[in-house]
């Protein structure tokens, strides 16, 4: 019966062509078109190369700066979605209380946002710094020697990935917050006389009604985070080295400056493979467990 | 218990309004002013303001922000709302896949295509015209509010549309008349979560836009770095200027933000 | 209300499809309506410079007055800074370049198949010899206008070295008893060399400094060797330790691996670092933040046993036209008004160097005495520019980089360069 009143629905798949437009000029046709300059030598502004086949491809599995890369990468990645997700979901429980400014507050978490991703790491820069960083004259009041925060590879992929979380916790918060405000309150009451401690409540209640907003946070967030760029930039430049960058930064870096677009575009097609495997099986394994009200 | 609760929350607040004091005070500082970061200035000077102003143009970029940043999110929001209507309702294989399709349009890395897309920009004639550059941020923005709306679309009952379809409306009216106004709040996310980023783009603006007469903010803040030159106080109250104008338009959606997730994406 | 919502919406489309058409419209406008009020074609220039700040508006002024000698001829100007080579690199890539750019230092590696020949200008004739070979190659074909040449060597505080009692080094063993002086009397407060390493680029500038005094300029060099593809990399080895040496004495500042360009000037500004190896560019970026410093210019001291000091030497500020320009005419015309003396005359004093055409006398401020004083050691080409193929500059940086961060030693430095070396100039 059903079937039958949305039988002929086909139709109305028309709506997402003009979507699927912009999609092919300005998206597949390039990309097919990078496909094609990872199979040669090209240097990205001549206008001669030449064909070299799956070269690019041994190139990049065979340099030691694409593992230190990819292992980076998979620190900003799931490193800035955990801290996102956890630290969003604690201010949003905490910020869904009765208390007084609590939304001045969500606006001030939210508002690093708004400022340019690139801003944000020089700013950050200036507190890591070693020579008049804002933590190291904090450090030096305390009489404490400075630290060059930044020169220590892993500690740099550290400080980078809590930046690149302060920054976007803030749209964690806020689709948490939205996602607990949609939870019913009788479910609560009825817990409560059941006798549930918070954190039944929480583990009960809470979370499972909270699994779209954790959909939707761990794909967004995991795609930031894996193809995380300007803050990395800013702040380090991926050195020292390559000691802190990411897949993004290391194939610009091939991309402009060693003048290696063919090996740069089979970073990028890697890369694309990477993040598309990662994050579609997280929205597909995800989505399983949402349940329906 | 209370003043425990309150002082964590003033903790946040101060906390996450640090870097704002920074850039501020990066941005009232004379450039001979080294003093430590932490230190508010002493002899405050508007000069990093007009300079950043005359040097950058702002008042032209400013401009050129709003419409193509005005443009863009109408343009997002339309075509966005549309293509996710099908892909929610009718989840059939085909329709999955295009929906993948889509989400994967997201991780799509800017480099890889940069090169081509610029070719093929300047064969249409559109280096350095608002409309390239419009239609390029859509198409990098509608991946992410595909994904938000088709979210929320599928939280809205079906009961609806059938009731629609039992009044005579037809599918695509059902749409128009019972789907769309419903997306109100949604909308105000999207608007929001895109708008922003269309507003601070600069990876691909920086190579679109290059005329004086069409550069956007980040692109026209970006002559104060160079190899050789910093002029990074000038670059943070340019800064400042452009956070002003989104920061209010968050302030006036705000409302409406919180309760678009809160009335359907999240409920999945 | 729904109705509200959704008329709302379409006004806005509305209002801002009509806002863009406008903006699109009102520009067309104007260039069609002069374009019938006079009987001159009139074109458009699409001017880009690498060059921001103080420099670029001396060249936008000229800009200017070249618009206003020239009525039929609009400039477009533009100046993206440190995005500069990228967006070049992506309109060679697309055959859209602007009629006329600048090549700061790569004429004839990176542009030149870009480059219209200019060696049938009138002004070409007043060509300083010291540039010429810079800007020109074996055919004959010019490739820009040098409205300056660059003559750099490492930067001094004057001040400092007279507090340590120390002269102006010319050997590389005075500048190591140099450093060793300024360590021991500043209490390790001072460091030698400030090194923006952050940036990447400063190290590369170091490495590029110290190459020509190890490799080039000595009577036995590996000039022809390095040329020809036959250069033996394990000779190249004793530069990457002599810099890695250099900082494990503690004579660059610690934070070599995370200070940027903006932390050397600062720290040269405020006495906290004796040299810079920059060039005369940093003294005035210094200058802005403390504009009482007391800074000279040096030559690169030698290397090797009986070798002098040298200058590096090459393009600086330029001005090329591209080949396939519609304005081709116009744009050889604006290319021109920079080449009448007064106007290179005050590029080349905005970035105090020598000017480019030897019918200019030179006026580079505070740096004049410098040149006259130094006007006798050779200048040398900027050793990555002639002896390495083009894109090698990030290998010598990112190395520096890794080998003062423990993750390579000086031979495997010498093999990175030896295997992008190979790479970069097969692809010729």
């Amino acid at each position: 019966m059903k079937k039958k009143m949305w039988g002929s629905s086909t139709i109305l798949n028309v709506m997402y062509v003009p979507a699927l437009l912009f999609f092919a000029v300005f998206i597949f046709y390039p990309f097919i078109e990078g496909i094609r300059i990872s199979f040669t030598n090209w240097d990205g502004y001549s206008q001669q190369f030449s064909y070299v086949g799956f070269e690019k491809y041994i190139n990049m599995l065979t340099d030691k700066n694409t593992w230190t890369t990819m292992s980076n990468t998979v620190i900003y990645g799931f490193g800035s979605t955990l801290l996102q997700n956890v630290l969003g979901l604690a201010y949003a429980l905490f910020l869904d209380q009765q208390l007084r400014a609590k939304g001045l507050v969500r606006t001030i978490v939210y508002l690093p946002v708004i400022i340019s991703s690139l801003i944000m790491g020089y700013i950050w820069y200036f507190f890591f710094q070693f020579d008049g960083g804002a933590i190291n004259d904090i450090m030096a009041l305390f009489g404490a020697q400075p630290v060059d925060w930044l020169a220590n590879g892993p500690r740099a992929v550290g400080i980078i990935t809590f930046v690149n979380t302060f920054q976007f916790m803030g749209v964690a918060m806020t689709i948490y917050v939205a996602g607990l405000q949609s939870i019913p309150k009788d479910y609560y009451e009825a817990a409560s006389i059941d006798g549930a401690n918070w954190w039944s409540q929480f583990k009960n209640i809470t979370l499972p009604l909270l699994m779209p907003a954790i959909t939707i946070n761990v794909v967004l967030n995991i795609i930031g985070g894996l193809k995380l760029f300007d803050v990395i930039v800013a702040m380090t430049n991926g050195g020292p080295g390559y000691a802190s960058s990411s897949l993004s930064t290391m194939m610009y870096n091939l991309y402009f400056a060693r003048q290696d677009a063919g090996y740069a575009a089979a970073l990028g097609n890697f890369m694309f493979l990477f993040i598309a495997i990662v994050s579609i099986t997280s929205l597909i394994l995800l989505k399983r467990k949402e349940v329906k009200i | 218990m209370r003043t425990l609760k309150y002082s964590i929350l003033t903790l946040i607040g101060i906390v996450h309004l640090i870097p704002f004091y920074i850039l501020l005070g990066m941005a009232l500082k004379p450039t001979e002013d080294t003093s430590s970061k932490w230190i508010f200035p002493t002899n405050m000077t508007m000069d990093n303001f007009v300079n950043a102003w005359n040097q950058a143009h702002l008042s032209q970029a400013l401009i050129n922000n709003v419409i193509i940043t005005g443009s863009s999110v109408v343009l997002i929001v339309l075509i966005g709302a549309l293509a996710s209507y099908p892909l929610s309702r009718f989840q059939t294989k085909w329709n999955q896949f295009i929906y993948l399709l889509c989400i994967s349009c997201m991780i799509v890395p800017a480099l890889t295509i940069l090169v081509p897309l610029y070719s093929m920009i300047v064969d249409m004639g559109g280096i350095n015209t608002y409309w390239a550059a419009i239609l390029t941020q859509v198409t990098f923005q509608l991946p992410l509010t595909i994904f938000l709306f088709t979210g929320f679309i599928s939280s809205v009952p079906r009961e609806l549309d059938e009731a629609g379809s039992i009044d005579g409306c037809n599918k695509f009216m059902i749409f128009f008349r019972i789907i769309l106004p419903l997306l109100k709040p949604i909308t105000a996310t999207v608007i929001i979560l895109t708008g922003l980023n269309v507003w601070n783009d600069y990876q691909f603006s920086i190579f679109l836009l290059q005329k004086v007469s069409v550069q956007t903010i980040p692109v026209a803040l970006s002559q104060f770095i160079s190899q050789f030159q910093n002029q990074i106080s000038w670059v943070a109250a340019g800064c400042v200027i452009g956070m002003l104008p989104v920061t209010i338009l968050y302030l006036f959606l705000q409302k409406y933000f919180i309760r678009g997730l809160a009335d359907g994406a999240v409920k999945g | 209300m729904r109705k509200k919502w959704l008329s709302i919406s379409c006004l806005t489309l509305a209002v801002v499809t009509a806002l863009t058409a406008c903006g699109s419209n009102g520009e067309g406008d104007k260039s069609s309506n002069t374009a019938d009020g006079k009987a001159d074609k009139n074109v458009t220039l699409t001017v880009s410079t690498n060059v921001v700040g103080e420099q670029a508006t001396v060249l936008q002024d000229i800009a200017n007055k070249f618009m206003t000698d020239n009525p039929t001829i609009k400039v477009e100007f533009s100046a993206p800074g440190k995005d500069y080579e990228n967006t070049m690199k992506v309109k060679m890539a697309s055959k859209d370049m602007p009629d006329v750019f600048a090549t700061h230092g790569w004429s004839k590696n990176r542009y030149g198949e870009y480059l219209a020949d200019l060696s049938g200008e009138a002004w070409a004739a007043d060509l300083d010899p010291s540039i010429k070979s810079s800007v020109t190659d074996e055919s004959g074909k010019l490739y820009v206008l040098p409205m300056d040449q660059d003559k750099s060597g490492p930067v001094y505080n004057i001040d400092l070295l007279k507090e340590y009692g120390l002269e102006v080094p010319k050997t590389y063993d005075e500048f190591l008893a140099a450093a060793e002086v300024i360590k021991t009397k500043s209490d390790g407060k001072v460091v030698a060399i400030h090194i923006g390493g952050a940036d990447a680029w400063p190290i590369g500038q170091w490495f590029d400094f110290m190459a020509t005094p190890m490799l080039i300029s000595a009577e036995q060099n590996s000039a022809q060797a390095l040329l020809d593809g036959t250069f033996d990399w394990t000779k190249f080895d004793e530069l990457p330790q002599m810099f890695k040496d250099f900082y494990d004495k503690g004579y660059f500042n610690k934070d070599i691996l995370t200070s940027k360009y903006s932390d050397s000037a600062k720290a040269f500004a405020e006495g906290k670092a004796v040299f810079g190896f920059y060039g005369p560019y940093f003294i005035e970026e210094a200058k802005n933040i403390n504009p009482n410093l007391n800074a000279g210019l040096m030559p690169i001291p030698s290397i090797q046993a009986n070798d002098t000091p040298t200058f590096a030497g090459g393009e600086k500020t330029t001005w090329g036209v591209w080949k396939d320009s519609k304005n081709i005419e116009a744009a050889k015309k604006f290319v021109a008004y920079y080449a009448q003396a007064e106007n290179t005359s005050a590029v080349a004093k905005s970035n105090q160097l020598p000017p480019g055409l030897s019918s200019v006398k030179i006026d580079a401020g505070e740096l004049t005495t410098y040149y006259e004083k130094y006007k006798d050691t050779p200048v040398l080409p900027f050793f990555d520019r002639v002896y390495l193929p083009n894109g090698m500059w990030d290998v010598l940086c990112k190395n520096g980089q890794d080998i003062l961060a423990g993750g390579i030693d000086a031979r495997q430095y010498s093999e990175n360069m030896k295997k992008e070396f190979e790479r970069l100039s097969a692809n010729k």
